[in-house]
């Protein structure tokens, strides 16, 4: 395992060529070349413009944002607009076209506007103000994790029968050790969908892996389960499993032998696949 | 070829490399044979097969390989705990400078890909890391078996076998990749492999498709690829990362630009014009396997030095630009990487 390191200075360059501190100015960043394969034909400026008229598309529209937000991967043209395509983005989070908005939206929740997040979480509060559905807002938020947003979540998730409000929500609610009960009671309702229940399983794995390797052990052991439910367990204990709990388990042994013997073909993969692992 | 291993049981290291690389799995068997000196018959006492190992395609992988690939990742990343946090925090906005806009991209993201190659070769030495062809149509990589099927802004839907459905980064659990395209086809506007080879013979010609193909690829997807900040999030990152390398490495044979001292293998700018921002200079070491956090680098170097190799020795634990040159030692052995692709000879 690697350790983070932190040298105190950095050392000159074995070359050459002297080189000046960063207190000079040769040391400031030189232009880099024109690159031309950046931005094609259409310039970052005039992209930004396409992107904010509503005259135009909603191709062309999308096609102009993704444009400029090519730029932003190292363009030198780039961060000398980047306020003003920051500023447009903005505009564009109430822009009539659904589309727009939430690809602008989208673009400023992955870099943490505080704008975006604002709005987002005002609409999440009271629903007069949203700007997107309430799982779109949640996905956003979830780029960039600021208090209360946790909170949000869990009351989202308890009150909504919105699957994509739900799924987020409990996306969310895998950050924070106080949905754990929630987040397990939903794994073990049969009553739950399979997707809905394999993410809780990976939600339950990440805040309390114990719980989840407890939870997936009852699961191979119900006859009862659903299939993607015992796969995603069986996944679980093939590559996060306690090997002693699992070897010293006999009828968890001899559960995982019968499926290895009978079962769908993915439930009978893992099952060798364990059975190899932990040696029986 | 035959290797003596003395009979105490000690352990002799030693390497098989060809002209052309096998792509089959297993491509090469080891026997071992035992034989009562002086004389005695020659007795096999068993054999391994391994498979020889190369940077493939995504979608020529069999299942076999492609389940060891989403394996390893799986435990690299352990549920956001695994080291695999060291690499996505290399890949942030505070990094910028380091990685991108200028004539280090190429360099540093080739040592970034073979850290994490040499991570995954750690937990299974099988592994060696697949490319995504963005250049054309890739459907099996997009489905619930391999890297998941977009899912509008719900994390991709993932088999319930695929161990990737544990994905957990920046304490977040799932995968956001919606792709704005056809599965069935490539992403539209992004230079074909072809195109990306003529952009110049001249490195400061062909880094240029660090705008096209590169960044063309990233936002043909909305999520976390869309974003530098966010895109090291994604495991598939790392595959259309390694086919960015193998164009560079393409382009370099193509125009025999593994030689630093050859003007335009880099973009060195010619006195009196200043030197590239510190990290994209031939000389310069590579954050953050350097250690450094005094200004103009970031103020934390995530993960330490680069990983070592039981194969090759270079390009050292502190690469510096230079190194990521000749990284099949075409010029010089101890230059060798170590690494390999299916569809670029020696």
């Amino acid at each position: 395992m690697k350790k983070k390191t932190a040298k105190p200075a950095e050392k000159a360059p074995a070359k050459k060529t002297p080189r000046k501190t960063a207190a000079t100015p040769a040391a400031v960043d030189p232009t880099p070349v024109a690159l031309q394969a950046y931005a094609g034909t259409v310039g970052i400026r005039d992209s930004i413009g396409i992107m904010s008229d509503q005259g135009q598309g909603v191709p062309a529209r999308l096609q102009a944002i993704r444009t400029v937000q090519a730029a932003s991967f190292g363009d030198p043209d780039f961060d000398a607009l980047r306020g003003d395509y920051f500023a447009a983005l903005r505009k564009l989070s109430d822009d009539p076209a659904v589309d727009v908005r939430q690809e602008a939206l989208g673009i400023l929740a992955r870099e943490g506007d505080p704008f975006a997040e604002k709005a987002l979480m005002a609409g999440l509060l009271d629903a007069k103000k949203a700007l997107v559905p309430a799982g779109d807002a949640l996905h956003y938020l979830s780029y960039n994790l600021h208090a209360g947003v946790q909170n949000l979540a869990r009351s989202i998730f308890d009150s909504s029968q919105d699957q994509d409000s739900r799924q987020q929500a409990l996306r969310l609610m895998s950050t924070d050790p106080a949905s754990t009960k929630t987040i397990l009671k939903t794994l073990s309702d049969k009553g739950e969908t399979p997707a809905m229940r394999q993410l809780s399983a990976a939600a339950l794995h990440a805040l309390d892996p114990k719980a989840m390797q407890t939870f997936a052990t009852k699961a191979v052991l119900d006859e009862n389960e659903h299939s993607d439910v015992v796969t995603a367990c069986l996944t679980a204990m093939n590559h996060f499993g306690d090997e002693k709990a699992i070897t010293g388990n006999t009828a968890l042994k001899q559960r995982i032998e019968s499926l290895r013997q009978k079962s769908p073909a993915k439930i009978k993969q893992i099952a060798k696949k364990l059975g190899v692992k932990y040696g029986f | 070829m035959n290797v003596t291993v003395p009979a105490n049981g000690t352990s002799v290291p030693f390497f098989v490399r060809g002209i052309t690389a096998s792509t089959a799995d297993p491509g090469v068997r080891i026997t071992a044979r035992w034989k009562r000196l002086p004389i005695g018959p020659l007795t096999t006492v068993g054999n391994v097969d391994l498979m020889v190992r190369i940077r493939k395609s995504a979608v020529n992988l069999n299942t076999g390989e492609r389940n060891r690939l989403l394996s390893a990742l799986a435990v690299l990343n352990n549920q956001g705990l695994g080291r695999f946090a060291d690499f996505r925090d290399m890949h942030v906005a505070a990094s910028n400078l380091e990685a991108h806009g200028r004539p280090g991209f190429l360099p540093w993201h080739r040592a970034y890909l073979l850290d994490l190659e040499r991570e995954l070769q750690a937990i299974d030495r099988s592994v060696a890391l697949p490319y995504w062809r963005f250049d054309q149509p890739g459907p099996a990589l997009f489905t619930p078996d391999f890297f998941g099927q977009g899912n509008n802004n719900n994390p991709v839907v993932l088999s319930p076998a695929n161990p990737l459905l544990f994905w957990r980064t920046d304490g977040v659990t799932g995968i956001v990749r919606q792709p704005n395209f056809n599965v069935n086809s490539a992403p539209p506007g992004v230079l074909t492999q072809a195109q990306t080879l003529a952009l110049g013979t001249a490195f400061a010609a062909f880094r240029t498709m660090e705008g096209n193909p590169h960044a063309q690829a990233h936002v043909s997807f909305s999520g976390f690829l869309q974003a530098i900040s966010q895109a090291a999030r994604d495991p598939l990152f790392f595959l259309l990362h390694c086919n960015v390398d193998r164009l560079w490495a393409a382009w370099q044979k193509a125009n025999n630009r593994y030689d630093v001292a050859v003007p335009a293998a880099f973009d060195t700018p010619v006195p009196p014009n200043p030197p590239n921002r510190i990290g994209h200079n031939l000389g310069d070491t590579m954050w953050p396997w350097n250690g450094v956090v005094t200004p103009p680098r970031p103020a934390v170097a995530p993960g330490g030095p680069l990983a070592a190799s039981a194969c090759v020795a270079a390009p050292g634990n502190t690469p510096r630009v230079r190194n990521c040159f000749d990284y099949q030692g075409s010029l010089a052995t101890a230059n060798n990487l170590g690494f390999s692709y299916d569809d670029i000879p020696l």
